[in-house]
């Protein structure tokens, strides 16, 4: 076989060329950490992270998406657990005023306690909650309740916001204040028949009974009050069974992300121990590769000629 | 004696046209296209002295080439090859980078726009997270412009490419056709210069790594070069005339300037590889850049012009084109004030306290309505079921009835472009509203829908926003990898190729040497010759 002088030296120098640039691209993958240092250089690994990458972002989204139900669902639970508080502490005094033995200045001073309660009952449901819009007001943005001397009046919208946490999985955030305050569930235990009663028109009855020492009607408002109170609890503990179930998907969604996370770390990280390998071997095959080449490229007739 | 002294100048002047080509060969040792040369030595004849037969010396028949033509074809085509594959790869790997780059691939740009459509989704009323979806959107259609504008880059680059090319090629045919003269001066190959042949095959492996060529070799070594895959086709260089190739508008043509012929089946060399880069990868994937934003903007204004906006109107259009560019390139933002962006529901529906039965109304959907006027989507419409339940009519605001129907549980209620469905039995005499929505802050029901279009199918079966850009990127992947292996067997191919044409034409150091020393010896050795025939001839007029 006839080797040509000139290929000989093209095909060598093109041969160090390549064992050179593996020995650099490895290099790159050690210092950066990352298997891939361009799509182009492996194609496969470079769809099935881009496909990975935007899996992770769409889940991370519906992790914020829920976090921020969570939240709402937390303010919701604390302003239904006060106002369980204070309903009950008027169901309490209205009790007490209904007792025979109370004269007409302590129901008074309960009226004006009650009224106090009240105002602080109306505080809780105009509450605000995230971003600064209110808590208990629908789409609505305006204050949700205002009082306007004879009765607190809803000026909300009855919708119910929904928030997206997973493909076509919307969850149910918003409650709007006519449900929460203004369909009290009530049977009249006379008749039988169930009525939907409003919780401020009842408390604002009430509060002007004692004012105006109706004990008759602080007698009748007592078995309403405590549908009223009947209702909030049975509203706290739904927001309650919603906070678990947000909770459950938090976790499915933690696991998922932890999933993509270390697919993703196995795919695109370095493996270390492999790459230094990697490099030693190609290193010494580079080296092995110059010498032989230095060797070999002073064999010439030609020396031997005098 | 004088036959002796005779016989050793042939020797003499024999060897020195055989040093003088081994010094040739050597210095020629790289010179690209050069073939070894070797003297053939003939026996000078003999002298008949009657009985006697003597022979005369040696001299130099001709100076040969050492030349193959069936290996110089086949180093050509699989130069050919490897061309074309080397370009196609090299392009392809540009595109890849560009379309698969993890910070500014266009899916990482639309999954950012939906991120700040949930972003508003869950705070609605908030003025900062409306006014982040307009400047997210707006960075998205700077994204695809610059992707465009690579697009375009590559585009142009590719273009300049094969002008480039077909302008060497030309270039290249008209030497030969220069040569082809030189040649035509003889009629027998064996009395052409070695120096031209050379030059005619080192131009034909020129042409061969532009395109993949047919040579036809005359008996005096002159060329007939074709492009055309059918014997005799498409031919861009004869004896006498260069017939040159060039671009008419995307695609390459025969004699473009004459009788332009389409050069459909261009294949090799880097004029077949960029033509290919060009008509399949290039196109392929510019169309579906260009399909995935059409989709994308066109689905996102149906669902906002279906909204109510905060200027408690139907939204308008998000995005728009620029005339005459591709999507890509000619996306826009067109709303210009967040207020624009219709986040809320359109209509509302219930079910009236008063109903008998518990049945609860569903809105599935609404679309535009078929008159197109948007405004009737938002008009109030009662429906009311008669006494058997099994018949509706549609009152109007004033009363009046608009549409009847019959009913059985499970059928969908369709006016004025809003779908409903009623679950579980209705009663007689029950009553559904359907009633338009006026602008409310906290209203997302719109955005939800909006948020919704990334997980669709908005492909015909092909898949949503990101799958069908990431098989595309798949696809381009593959194309990568075949062209980068295809690089690597064309490169072995080319070096078998080039292996077994040096076997025959290569000028080797070692084996030069060789024939130095073999030629220097017998050189000295005729020389001696002359000079015992010298001492001979002294002899004799010593003699005297």
């Amino acid at each position: 076989m006839r080797i040509s002088q000139s290929s000989f030296f093209s095909q060598i120098s093109r041969q160090l060329t390549d064992q050179q640039s593996r020995v650099f691209q490895t290099q790159a993958q050690i210092s950066s950490g990352q298997r891939l240092q361009q799509p182009a250089d492996q194609p496969e690994l470079a769809a099935r992270l881009h496909q990975l990458a935007s899996d992770s972002a769409v889940n991370k989204r519906y992790q914020a998406n829920l976090q921020k139900v969570q939240d709402t669902y937390n303010l919701q639970e604390s302003a239904l657990s006060n106002a369980v508080q204070q309903v009950q502490r008027i169901n309490e005094l209205s009790l007490q005023a209904a007792n025979g033995s109370y004269n007409a200045a302590d129901r008074r001073a309960i009226g004006v306690e009650v009224e106090q309660l009240l105002a602080g009952l109306l505080d809780i449901a105009n509450q605000k909650g995230m971003d600064d819009s209110y808590l208990f007001s629908g789409y609505g943005q305006q204050l949700p309740f205002v009082d306007n001397g004879n009765n607190i009046i809803y000026q909300g919208s009855n919708d119910q916001l929904q928030v997206l946490v997973g493909e076509n999985h919307h969850l149910q955030v918003g409650m709007p204040g006519s449900l929460v305050f203004g369909q009290v569930l009530h049977r009249d235990d006379s008749s039988g028949t169930i009525t939907t009663i409003d919780l401020f028109t009842t408390l604002k009855a009430t509060q002007s009974a004692l004012a105006s020492d109706d004990v008759d009607a602080v007698r009748a408002s007592l078995d309403q009050l405590s549908s009223v109170h009947e209702h909030l609890v049975v509203q706290q503990s739904a927001t309650g069974s919603r906070m678990q179930r947000a909770d459950t998907l938090q976790d499915i969604l933690a696991d998922r992300d932890q999933t993509l996370q270390s697919l993703r770390s196995q795919l695109a990280d370095v493996d270390y121990i492999e790459a230094v390998t990697q490099l030693k071997n190609q290193s010494l095959a580079l080296q092995a590769g110059q010498q032989s080449f230095a060797q070999i490229s002073s064999l010439s007739l030609f020396n031997y000629i005098r | 004696m004088t036959d002796l002294l005779s016989t050793g100048i042939s020797g003499v002047r024999t060897y020195q046209v055989a040093l003088a080509t081994v010094g040739n060969n050597i210095t020629n040792a790289d010179t690209e296209g050069y073939s070894r040369q070797r003297v053939q030595l003939v026996d000078n004849g003999v002298a008949s002295q009657g009985a006697l037969n003597i022979g005369t010396g040696v001299r130099a028949e001709q100076v040969q080439r050492q030349y193959n033509g069936f290996l110089a074809g086949a180093l050509r085509t699989s130069e050919s090859q490897l061309a074309h594959q080397s370009i196609a790869h090299q392009y392809a790997v540009e595109l890849e980078n560009q379309v698969a780059d993890s910070r500014s691939n266009l899916t990482a740009a639309i999954d950012s726009y939906f991120e700040a459509v949930h972003e508003l989704s869950t705070s609605p009323a908030s003025l900062s997270a409306r006014q982040n979806l307009l400047n997210v959107a707006s960075v998205m259609v700077d994204r695809c412009q610059q992707l465009g504008q690579e697009m375009q880059r590559i585009d142009a680059q590719s273009m300049l490419d094969l002008q480039q090319n077909a302008e060497q090629l030309n270039t290249l045919s008209k030497q030969l056709v220069s040569v082809n003269a030189i040649l035509n001066r003889n009629s027998q190959l064996k009395y052409q210069a070695n120096d031209v042949l050379d030059q005619r095959d080192v131009i034909l492996q020129d042409m061969a790594k532009l395109v993949r060529i047919n040579v036809t070799e005359q008996a005096n070594g002159s060329v007939d070069v074709y492009l055309g895959e059918v014997p005799g086709s498409q031919q861009i260089v004869s004896a006498t005339r260069a017939t040159g190739v060039g671009m008419q508008g995307d695609s390459l043509v025969l004699d473009p300037y004459r009788q332009p012929q389409p050069l459909t089946q261009i294949r090799g060399g880097s004029l077949g590889g960029l033509h290919e880069f060009r008509q399949q990868t290039l196109n392929s994937v510019r169309d579906e850049l260009d399909e995935v934003v059409q989709v994308f903007a066109d689905q996102v204004n149906r669902i906002q012009r279906l909204g109510i906006d905060g200027n408690n109107e139907f939204g308008s259009d998000f995005f728009t084109f620029q005339p005459a560019q591709r999507p890509l390139d000619g996306l826009q933002l067109a709303l210009t004030s967040s207020a624009s962006i219709a986040a809320g529901g359109a209509i509302s529906v219930a079910s009236v306290a008063a109903n008998t039965s518990t049945s609860v109304i569903e809105l599935q959907y609404y679309q535009q309505p078929p008159s197109g006027e948007m405004t009737l989507l938002r008009q109030a419409i009662d429906i009311v079921f008669d006494g058997s339940a099994r018949q509706y009519d549609l009152y109007d605001s004033n009363n009046n009835v608009v549409a009847t129907g019959n009913y059985s549980v499970g059928d969908i209620i369709t006016y004025n472009g809003w779908t409903v469905a009623l679950n579980g039995p209705v009663a007689a005499n029950d009553r559904f509203e359907i009633r338009g929505n006026n602008y409310l802050a906290g209203d997302n029901r719109n955005l939800l829908q909006l948020a919704n279009l990334q997980h669709q199918d908005l492909f015909a079966g092909r898949g949503d926003l990101t799958t069908v850009y990431t098989d595309m990127v798949g696809r381009l992947g593959s194309t990568v990898m075949q062209s980068a292996q295809g690089r690597e067997v064309q490169q072995a191919l080319v070096d078998q190729a080039q292996m077994r044409r040096d076997n025959v034409s290569a000028v080797n150091l070692d084996e030069e040497a060789a024939d130095l020393l073999r030629f220097q010896q017998a050189y000295q050795a005729s020389a001696q010759i002359i000079s015992t025939a010298n001492k001979l001839f002294e002899t004799m007029i010593n003699l005297g």
